[in-house]
């Protein structure tokens, strides 16, 4: 098989296995943990929920408790309690309280509810452990009352409410399978019989156990109406004698009362999203208050948050693999803050909760993968351009000499240091024959591959230019027209161009626009520059081209450089210039030109100090002997 | 380098500091770039503040030089130093372009041409 149908196979098994990751994550809830935090997080920052009037909560409390003196108490207590509200004409009162062992004044409480028939009671189902997909069952009973309450009561239902992963208690199963009937929710006994509608709730959205998920209307001090049990018993007992009571029990009028504890050690306290401790009498509240106000909390189905994953995964991952990472992190930011606040106002506007956690993260895991992936092609892509480089080097070396001739009666060193992988610069040294030596140095504008393209061109043609019968700036001339014309970019190359007849001890030479070359003569103290009137770098444009020549001995020396030598710079960002270069040749005259050379680079490098080189340097010099 | 860019009548009035090379060469072509793109054909560039050049800085120049010839149009220098001056003079390349002392004789020259 081959490597690139391997790499393929295995490109689709990572794509396979990332979307089976991503579809499991989002299907089983992984993150359920997370989900609820988020989900709590939403309960309490948004905004207050219409509460009902019409549910007021009546709580066995420490100044009951206080007021009574003793607990538990007398049931006559309860009887009172019965008996005021249904004088007020309390819709109807729910006890969450179990009356499962006789006790005195149960006469007195039969009375009380057989009377005014509008009592329910609670009782708890010992529950199976819930399968998925699959309604609450029954195995047995956990808490009961007695038969003869029961019998005179209004209604029962069960008081269950289920713990989510986290412990919390946010659900309530609005019907329970025991054997083969389905028991009510008492909340959901209660809210039907008082708004008058069936108990087959089909409009209450459930999740997929068929659970109802509370909405709670807020924290327990701060919502609904609570009443002291003790108070309106009080108020009972004073308006029978005829005292001004503290409570007027006309306020329970078409009420639904639910009555509970909550004095210490004696409430029915569970963690909920709002509060760590919150009366399970608070829940069926919530859900009355739910149904009074067609309110619900609904969870998008797995499906839904699904597609909601896949369309942000596709949108980040389009933008991370188009966009530079810092645009796409940009963007991630504004998509994750758009669907944060969508989430929001779908769970505040419309009681919709979708998965919020999962997608952010996965769309924070698309961004870093995509990410880390360009960043490792990149990476590759430098490696191959690193190599190119290297070969571009190699190709460029190859056109100045790999050793200079040897030509009696010369010393000659040549070098050239590039500032960069590939160089600007160029020189060649020639021997036509035995009677002439031909010696050009240039520097190519700019750096970098275009240059040593650029370089490469002009040494292959002033090859095919120079030749021992042309003169040096008829060279320059027919080098500068081609160049200018066969050459679109705007790019130039300065160029130095000497001939030396050894016969004749003449040198004759052509500059176009490049520094002069630095000439001292033996029997002179001063070396001066070799320079002519006229001639511009070659393939600016069109230009005429003059020459010169100088009789040189032996003993004269000739420096030919480019501007990485006149030009180096130190820290301070002062350059080495022309007039320190001519001091140490003067002083270094009698070396040999190899030595020279070494001590020409040696002081330009010291000069720079750490500065780095910026340009690059080319050298020759030439002695006569 | 800091390239500044700005109208004085017809004349777009480009200034220069710092180095001009090879790794900032690129800001100046986008700069002029612009101006011709806003249909100027008259350029001073004043190079008061500029400490340096190179061959790079030169090259782009020269390009604007050549592109401004095309089109008519007319480039010149001004407050150049001795320095630069001195790269100019071994390149050449001072015939080419207009040098004004000062950025006043250099203005009044762009009007007198016209």
């Amino acid at each position: 098989m081959s490597k690139t149908i391997l790499k393929y196979i295995l490109g689709i098994l990572f794509l396979l296995g990332a979307a089976v990751v991503l579809w499991g994550g989002s299907w089983f809830h992984v993150f359920e943990k997370n989900e609820l935090d988020v989900l709590d997080l939403m309960f309490r920052l948004r905004p207050p929920i219409a509460v009902t009037d019409r549910v007021v909560i009546i709580e066995i409390d420490n100044s009951t408790i206080k007021k009574i003196g003793h607990f538990p108490f007398h049931r006559g207590y309860h009887a009172k309690l019965i008996d005021a509200l249904v004088r007020a004409g309390a819709k109807a009162l729910v006890f969450d309280i179990f009356f499962s062992e006789p006790r005195s004044g149960d006469k007195d409480m039969l009375d009380a509810m057989s009377a005014g028939r509008n009592v329910y009671l609670p009782y708890v189902f010992e529950l199976a452990p819930q399968k998925p997909n699959e309604m609450a069952r029954a195995v047995n009973y956990s808490a009961q009352n007695l038969s003869p309450f029961v019998s005179v009561a209004k209604g029962t239902g069960y008081i269950n409410v289920i713990s989510d992963p986290d412990g919390k208690f946010r659900r309530v199963p609005l019907f329970v399978h025991y054997g083969k009937v389905k028991y009510p929710a008492l909340a959901l006994l209660v809210g039907s019989d008082y708004l008058g509608t069936s108990l087959a709730q089909d409009k209450i959205p459930l999740d997929e156990n068929s659970n109802l998920i509370v909405n709670f209307a807020g924290k327990w001090v701060n919502t609904y109406q609570h009443y002291s049990f003790g108070d309106v018993v009080e108020s009972y007992e004073d308006q029978t004698v005829g005292k001004k009571p503290v409570l007027d029990l006309n306020i329970f009028k078409g009420k639904i009362c639910l009555v509970g504890y909550t004095a210490d050690g004696t409430t029915d306290l569970h963690p909920s999203p709002l509060e760590p401790l919150y009366p399970s009498i608070g829940i069926h509240a919530d859900i009355i208050n739910s149904m009074i106000h067609k309110k619900f909390i609904a969870r998008a189905s797995r499906v839904m948050n699904l597609w909601i994953l896949v369309a942000l995964g596709v949108l980040i991952l389009a933008a991370s693999l188009r966009a530079s990472p810092l645009q796409a992190f940009g963007f991630l930011l504004e998509i994750e803050a758009i669907f944060v606040i969508i989430s929001v106002m779908l769970f505040n506007k419309l009681g919709l909760w979708i998965d919020v956690f999962y997608p952010l993260l996965i769309t924070g895991l698309v961004y870093l993968l995509c990410t880390l992936y360009k960043s490792i092609l990149h990476f590759k892509e430098r490696i191959i351009l690193e190599n190119e480089f290297k070969i571009a080097k190699q190709i460029q070396e190859s056109f100045v000499p790999a050793a200079l001739p040897e030509v009696d009666g010369f010393d000659m060193a040549a070098v050239m240091m590039s500032a960069r992988e590939v160089g600007g610069d160029l020189y060649d040294v020639i021997k036509f024959d035995e009677g002439t030596l031909g010696v050009m140095v240039g520097d190519v504008a700019g750096k970098g591959i275009s240059a040593s393209l650029f370089m490469t061109m002009t040494v292959s043609s002033f090859k095919f230019f120079a030749k021992p019968q042309v003169r040096p700036q008829e060279t320059l001339f027919s080098l500068n027209e081609k160049i200018f014309r066969e050459t679109a970019s705007n790019r130039f190359v300065t160029l130095y161009y000497s001939l030396f007849n050894l016969k004749t001890r003449v040198m004759s030479y052509a500059n176009g626009g490049h520094l002069p070359v630095l000439y001292l003569a033996k029997d002179r103290k001063d070396a001066i520059a070799l320079d002519v009137d006229e001639g511009l770098p070659l393939g600016m444009m069109n230009s005429a081209y003059s020459g010169r020549q100088i009789k040189f001995d032996s003993g004269d020396v000739f420096i030919y450089y480019t501007d990485g030598i006149t030009e180096a710079s130190n820290t301070q960002k002062e350059m080495y210039g022309f007039e320190r270069l001519k001091a140490l040749v003067q002083i270094k005259r009698s070396l040999l030109a190899g030595q020279l050379l070494d001590e020409i680079v040696k002081d330009v490098m010291k000069f720079q100090g750490k500065r780095k080189q910026q340009d690059d340097i080319t050298l020759i010099v030439i002695k006569v002997l | 380098m800091d390239v500044k860019t700005e109208k004085i009548n017809d004349v777009a009035l480009v200034v220069l500091a710092g180095e001009l090379n090879m790794d900032n060469s690129n800001t100046l072509r986008v700069a002029f770039k612009k101006i011709l793109k806003e249909n100027s054909r008259k350029i001073l560039v004043d190079f008061e503040k500029l400490v340096f050049i190179d061959s790079s800085g030169i090259a782009t120049l020269i390009e604007m030089f050549q592109n401004l010839g095309k089109l008519n149009g007319r480039m010149c220098l001004c407050n150049v130093n001795k320095r630069i001056i001195g790269v100019f003079e071994v390149t050449k390349v001072q015939k080419l372009f207009n040098i004004f002392v000062t950025r006043e004789e250099a203005l009044r020259s762009f009007c007198e041409a016209q």
